[in-house]
C-alpha cells in the first residue's frame, strides 16, 4: 500500500502541490485526475523522487520514499512511465527493454519479461534492433509500459499513457494495463487528462485541481456523479 | 610498385594510431556526448609519465600501465571537478572546458618536460621486415601496434553491444533522468566514461610515440586526423573510429607519399568534406533523426 | 538545451542619446543560457567602454604613446576585430568554428597578393580582403549548415590546419613558408614627420575597429540579429516562424569572416608580412579562449578578449622573468593562464568579464537606485 500523506511541492515560489494525502490500495488502479497543471505529473516526480518534496510523506510498504534518489527507489519495486513517452530514442528497442531489468539480479527473468512484453506487443517484437525513434506513439508508449514491466515492479506509476493515441490504442493499452493489475497484483497509479477511459478501469479516483485533492472516492461513484463530473472533469 | 606497397603499409599503421585515438573519441560521446578536444594533451600528458619511467630503467609494459593509470586518473579527476558542474548548461560549455584543459595540459607538459623532442624507446624492433632481399615498411613494432589497436576496438564493441555496463553508460549519456528512473547511476557512469576513454586515448599515445616523437604538443596533428577519423567514421561508432581512422592514415601516405607531404592536411580536410557532404553525420552514423 | 525562443524575454532599452536615436535591444549570450547583455547591455558599460575607446584612440592619434605600444595597440585592435565576429557567430548564431584564425589569413593573403601584384590604394585592399573573405565565409557557411556541433568543429578545425599547408605548397604564389612582405601603407605628408609609419598603423586599425564595432552593434539590433538568435535558441520553431534556417547560419558564418578578413589584412600591414607562421590552429584556438574570457556574444567582449590576448603573454613573461622562473615555465605561463582563465569562466565566471562587469553595473545601480535601474533589468536578460 502506498500512503501519501501531506505532500508539499515547490517549483520555486510556485506550489505546485498542497498538502497533498491520499492512499492507493494493493493491487488496486487509483487513477489521478484533473486538469492541466494541476500537478498530477509533480505527484508521481516525488514519488519517484525526480522532484523533492518540501514536506510530507510518501511510505510505500512501510518505506519512505521521499528523500531517496530516482536510483535507488527503483529497488523498492517502484517503476516509472515519465510523461510523453520516456523511452531512449537512440537506443534500439531491445535495449530499451534490456534497461528495464538492468538492476534485477535475474538475468534469465529479465529475458523470459521481455520475451512475454513481445508477445503482448508484436509490433515491437519485429522492429526489435531498429532504433527506437522510428517508431510510432502508440508504439513508443507500449515500449515504455513495456520496458517498465521488465522491472518488475509492484507499484507502477503511469503518466498519460493515453497522451495522444487514438481512441482504438488507448482502450487496448487501459485493457492491457487492467490485466497487469489483475494478473500480477501490481498497485497501479494511474494519471490521465482523459478521465473517462481512465475511470473506466480505475478503482479508486483522485480528483487533483491546483495541487490540491479535491475528490478521493471510489471511481465508479465519481463516474456515475454527473455533477462531480462535469465540475471537474468536463465530461 | 615497391612505393606503393609500402606506402599502403606506412597508411595502415599510421591508420592505426589515428584508430586509437579516434576510439577514445567515440568512447567519451558515446559516454557522455561530449568530444573531448584535450584527448592528445592528456595522451602525452600520460605518455610523459610513461617515458619519465622508462628513464628510470622501468619495464616498457608497467610504463604502458602508468600511462594508463594516469589516464583514468586525468579522466576521473576532469569529469569530477570541470564536467560535472556544468552539465544540463549549454552543450558548448564542455567542448570550451576541452580546450582549456587542452592550453593547461600543454602548458604544464611544457613547464615539467620541457619544449624539446624526446625520442621514446619502443618495446619492439622498428626496422622494417625482411622480404626476399628488400625491406618492407611494415617492422614488429607496427605489427603490436596494429594487434593493440584491434583488441581495443574489440574491447569497445563489446563493452558497449553486449554488456549491461556500456548499455547503461549509453543509457545515461541519452538521457540521464531516464536513465536514473531505471536504476541507473549517471554521475558514476559519466565518471566511468571519461575514465575510459583517458586511459584509452593514453594507450593510444604511448602507441604514437615512438613514431611521432614526444613534445608537449605532439598529438596535435595526430589528434586533428583521428578527429577527423572519428567524424568521417560517425563518432558513434568503434568500427567507424577504424574504418575512419585508416582512411585517413592512407590519405595521410598516399598524399604525403606522391603528391608531397605539406599536402596532407588538405586531402584530409578534402575527404572529410566529401565524405560529409553525402552523410553529414559520418559513414557509420545511424541516421538519427534531429532531436526536437 | 537552450531555453525556447527568447525573443519575448527581450525588453526594449531606451536608447541613449548617443544611439543614434534608435530603440535597442538586448538579449541573452549563448553561455550557459547566461545573463549577458547585448551589445553593451546596460547604458553605464556601454558608453563606459565607448569612452575607453575615444580615450584611446585619441590618445593615440594624439600621439603620446610610445612607438612599440602603437604597435600593441594595432595587434588589439586586429584581434577586436576577428573576436567581434567570431563572438557573433559563436554567442549569437550558435555556431562553433575552430577556424577563425584561418579565415585571417584569407584576408591577409589577399591583402600581400594585391600589394604584390596591383597598385591600389589601402582601404581598397582592405576592402578586397574583406569581400575574399566573405565569399570564403559563405563557402565554409554552406558547409556548415549542414553540420552540427562536433562535425562542424570538424571541418573548421582541418580547414585551419590545411590553409597554413597549402601557403607553404605553392610557394611561388603564396611565398612559401616565408610568406608575402606586405608594404605598408604610406604615411601621408600632411601629417607631419612626427607622425611614424607605426602611428599612421595604428590610427587605421583603431578607426577600422571603432566602424566594425558599430557595424556589428547596428547588426545585433537589426531583424537579422533576431533571426540569428532565434535559429540558435530553437531551430525548430525558428523554422516553423518562416525563418530560412541554412540562410540565417550561412549569413552568421559570411559576418564573422568578413570580420576576419578584415582583420587578416591590417594584421598583414601591421606585421609587413602575411606567412603560414602566423595563422596557425593555435591562433583559431587562442581567438575562441579569448572571445569565451571576454564575454561570448557580446561586443564589449571582444574588446576585453583582444586586450587578453596582447596583454597576458606580455604580463606572464614579464613576472616569469622577474621571479627567475625556469625556461620552460616562462615560456608556457601564458598559455597556462589562458587555459586556467577558460575554465574558470565557464565555471564560475559565466559572461567573461562583460559578463562580470554587467553584474558590477546592476549590483551598483540597485544599490544607489538611479533612473536607469529599469534598463539594467531589461539588459541582464533572465
Ligand atoms: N520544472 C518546473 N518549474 C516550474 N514550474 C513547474 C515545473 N514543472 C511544473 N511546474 C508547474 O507546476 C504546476 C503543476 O505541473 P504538472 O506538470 O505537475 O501538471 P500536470 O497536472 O501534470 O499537467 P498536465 O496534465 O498538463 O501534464 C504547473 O503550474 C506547472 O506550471
Ligand atoms: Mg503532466
Amino acid at each position: 500500500m502506498l500512503q501519501i500523506e501531506d505532500l508539499t511541492v515547490s517549483y520555486g515560489a510556485v506550489k505546485a502541490l498542497k498538502s497533498v494525502s491520499f492512499e492507493a490500495n494493493e493491487a488496486k488502479i487509483t487513477a489521478v485526475l484533473g486538469a492541466n497543471g494541476a500537478g498530477k505529473t509533480t505527484l508521481l516526480r516525488a514519488l519517484s523522487g525526480l522532484v523533492h518534496a518540501t514536506t510530507g510523506s510518501a511510505k510505500y510498504h512501510g518505506t519512505e520514499l521521499i528523500g531517496k534518489k530516482p536510483e535507488d527507489i527503483v529497488y523498492l519495486g517502484v517503476a516509472q512511465v515519465p510523461e510523453g513517452r520516456g523511452v531512449i530514442g537512440e537506443l534500439t528497442i531491445e535495449e530499451n527493454l534490456r534497461l528495464g531489468g538492468l538492476f534485477r539480479r535475474d538475468a534469465s527473468g529479465t529475458k523470459s519479461d521481455i520475451n512475454e512484453v513481445y508477445e503482448f506487443f508484436p509490433p515491437l517484437a519485429q522492429r526489435r534492433s531498429k532504433p527506437t525513434f522510428t517508431l510510432s506513439g502508440g508504439e513508443r508508449q507500449m515500449l515504455a509500459i513495456g520496458r517498465a514491466i521488465v522491472a518488475r515492479p509492484t507499484l507502477l506509476l503511469l503518466d498519460e499513457p493515453s497522451l495522444g493515441l487514438a481512441p482504438l490504442i488507448t482502450a487496448s493499452i487501459m485493457s492491457f494495463i487492467k490485466g497487469l493489475c489483475h494478473q500480477k497484483g501490481l498497485t497501479v497509479l494511474l494519471v490521465e487528462q482523459n478521465a473517462r477511459s481512465a475511470l473506466s478501469i480505475a478503482d479508486f479516483a483522485v480528483v487533483l485541481s491546483v495541487g490540491e485533492v479535491v475528490i478521493a472516492k471510489d471511481a465508479a461513484q465519481v463516474a456515475s456523479d454527473s455533477d462531480l463530473r462535469h465540475h471537474y472533469l468536463g465530461f | 610498385m615497391h612505393q606503393f606497397v609500402n606506402l599502403t603499409l606506412i597508411g595502415i599503421t599510421t591508420g592505426a594510431v589515428y584508430a586509437a585515438v579516434a576510439m577514445g573519441l567515440v568512447l567519451i560521446w558515446r559516454a557522455t556526448r561530449t568530444v573531448n578536444f584535450a584527448q592528445g594533451a592528456m595522451a602525452t600528458f600520460s605518455t610523459y609519465v610513461a617515458v619519465t619511467l622508462i628513464d628510470r630503467n622501468v619495464s616498457y609494459w608497467l610504463a604502458l600501465l602508468a600511462a594508463i593509470v594516469t589516464g583514468l586518473i586525468i579522466g576521473t579527476l576532469t569529469e569530477r571537478l570541470l564536467m560535472r558542474p556544468i552539465a544540463n548548461t549549454n552543450p558548448l560549455n564542455p567542448v570550451i572546458i576541452a580546450i582549456g584543459m587542452l592550453i593547461v595540459l600543454e602548458a604544464v607538459s611544457g613547464m615539467i618536460w620541457g619544449a624539446k623532442y624526446r625520442e621514446f624507446p619502443s618495446n619492439f624492433s622498428v626496422t622494417g621486415i625482411k622480404v626476399g632481399t628488400s625491406r618492407i615498411a611494415l617492422s614488429a613494432f607496427d605489427i603490436y601496434v596494429m594487434v593493440a589497436v584491434l583488441v581495443l576496438m574489440v574491447a569497445l564493441l563489446i563493452l558497449f553491444r553486449w554488456t549491461s555496463l556500456g548499455l547503461k553508460m549509453r543509457a545515461a549519456a541519452f538521457s540521464p533522468e531516464i536513465a536514473r528512473l531505471l536504476g541507473v547511476r549517471v554521475g558514476r557512469m559519466l565518471t566511468l566514461g571519461w575514465a575510459l576513454a583517458v586511459g584509452m586515448a593514453s594507450v593510444a599515445g604511448v602507441l604514437a610515440a615512438p613514431n611521432v616523437l614526444l613534445y608537449p604538443n605532439n598529438m596535435d596533428g595526430v589528434n586533428v586526423f583521428a578527429f577527423t577519423a572519428a567524424i568521417l567514421g560517425g563518432l558513434d561508432s568503434p568500427v567507424g573510429a577504424l574504418v575512419g581512422g585508416l582512411g585517413m592514415g592512407f590519405v595521410v601516405s598516399y598524399v604525403g607519399g606522391y603528391l608531397g607531404s605539406s599536402l596532407e592536411t588538405i586531402g584530409g580536410l578534402i575527404v572529410l568534406l566529401i565524405v560529409l557532404s553525402f552523410r553529414p553525420q559520418g559513414i557509420f552514423a545511424a541516421s538519427a533523426a534531429r532531436r526536437v | 538545451m537552450n531555453s525556447p525562443v527568447s525573443n519575448q524575454d527581450e525588453i526594449i532599452v531606451p536608447s541613449m542619446k548617443r544611439s543614434k536615436g534608435r530603440p535597442r535591444k538586448s538579449k541573452r549570450s549563448a553561455q550557459g543560457g547566461n545573463r549577458s547583455s547585448g551589445i553593451f547591455g546596460v547604458p553605464a558599460v556601454r558608453n563606459g567602454l565607448l569612452a575607453i575607446v575615444v580615450i584611446v584612440v585619441g590618445y593615440i592619434l594624439l600621439g603620446k604613446i610610445s612607438p612599440y605600444r602603437d604597435l600593441q595597440f594595432s595587434q588589439v585592435g586586429v584581434y577586436v576585430i576577428a573576436l567581434a565576429g567570431l563572438s557573433l557567430l559563436v554567442g549569437q548564431s550558435g555556431q562553433i568554428t575552430l577556424g577563425q584564425g584561418a579565415v585571417m589569413m584569407v584576408g591577409a593573403y589577399t591583402t600581400a597578393l594585391v600589394n604584390k601584384h596591383l597598385n591600389l590604394a589601402f582601404p581598397l585592399e582592405i576592402l578586397l580582403s574583406a569581400i575574399v573573405a566573405g565569399l570564403f565565409g559563405i563557402l565554409v557557411g554552406i558547409v556548415a549548415a549542414r553540420l552540427r556541433g562536433p562535425y562542424l568543429a570538424g571541418v573548421t578545425l582541418s580547414i585551419a590546419l590545411a590553409l597554413p599547408e597549402l601557403a607553404s605548397k605553392f610557394s611561388s604564389i603564396f611565398g612559401g613558408d616565408a610568406g608575402l612582405i606586405v608594404s605598408p601603407p604610406n604615411t601621408p605628408a600632411f601629417l607631419g614627420a612626427t607622425y611614424t609609419q607605426q602611428r599612421f598603423m595604428v590610427s587605421i586599425v583603431l578607426v577600422v575597429t571603432v566602424l566594425v564595432i558599430f557595424g556589428l552593434a547596428n547588426l545585433y539590433s537589426s531583424r537579422q540579429g533576431r533571426k540569428l538568435r532565434a535559429v540558435r535558441d530553437d531551430e525548430v520553431s525558428a523554422e516553423l516562424n518562416g525563418i530560412p534556417l541554412a540562410g540565417t547560419q550561412i549569413t552568421a558564418f559570411m559576418i564573422a569572416s568578413v570580420c576576419a578578413g578584415i582583420a587578416g589584412s591590417l594584421q598583414a600591414m601591421v606585421a609587413q608580412n602575411a606567412g603560414p607562421e602566423s595563422f596557425t590552429v593555435a591562433l583559431s584556438i587562442s581567438l575562441l579562449a579569448a572571445i569565451v574570457i571576454g564575454g561570448v556574444g557580446t561586443l564589449g567582449g571582444a574588446v576585453w578578449g583582444g586586450l587578453a590576448l596582447v596583454f597576458i603573454p606580455q604580463f606572464a613573461t614579464d613576472y616569469s622573468q622577474r621571479l627567475n622562473l625556469s625556461q620552460g615555465v616562462v615560456a608556457n605561463l601564458a598559455l597556462a593562464i589562458y587555459g586556467l582563465l577558460l575554465i574558470a569562466v565557464i565555471l564560475v565566471f559565466p559572461g567573461g568579464v562583460q559578463g562580470g562587469l554587467l553584474r558590477l553595473a546592476k549590483y551598483i545601480s540597485i544599490r544607489f537606485r538611479s533612473r536607469g535601474s529599469s534598463e539594467i533589468a531589461g539588459g541582464l536578460g533572465k
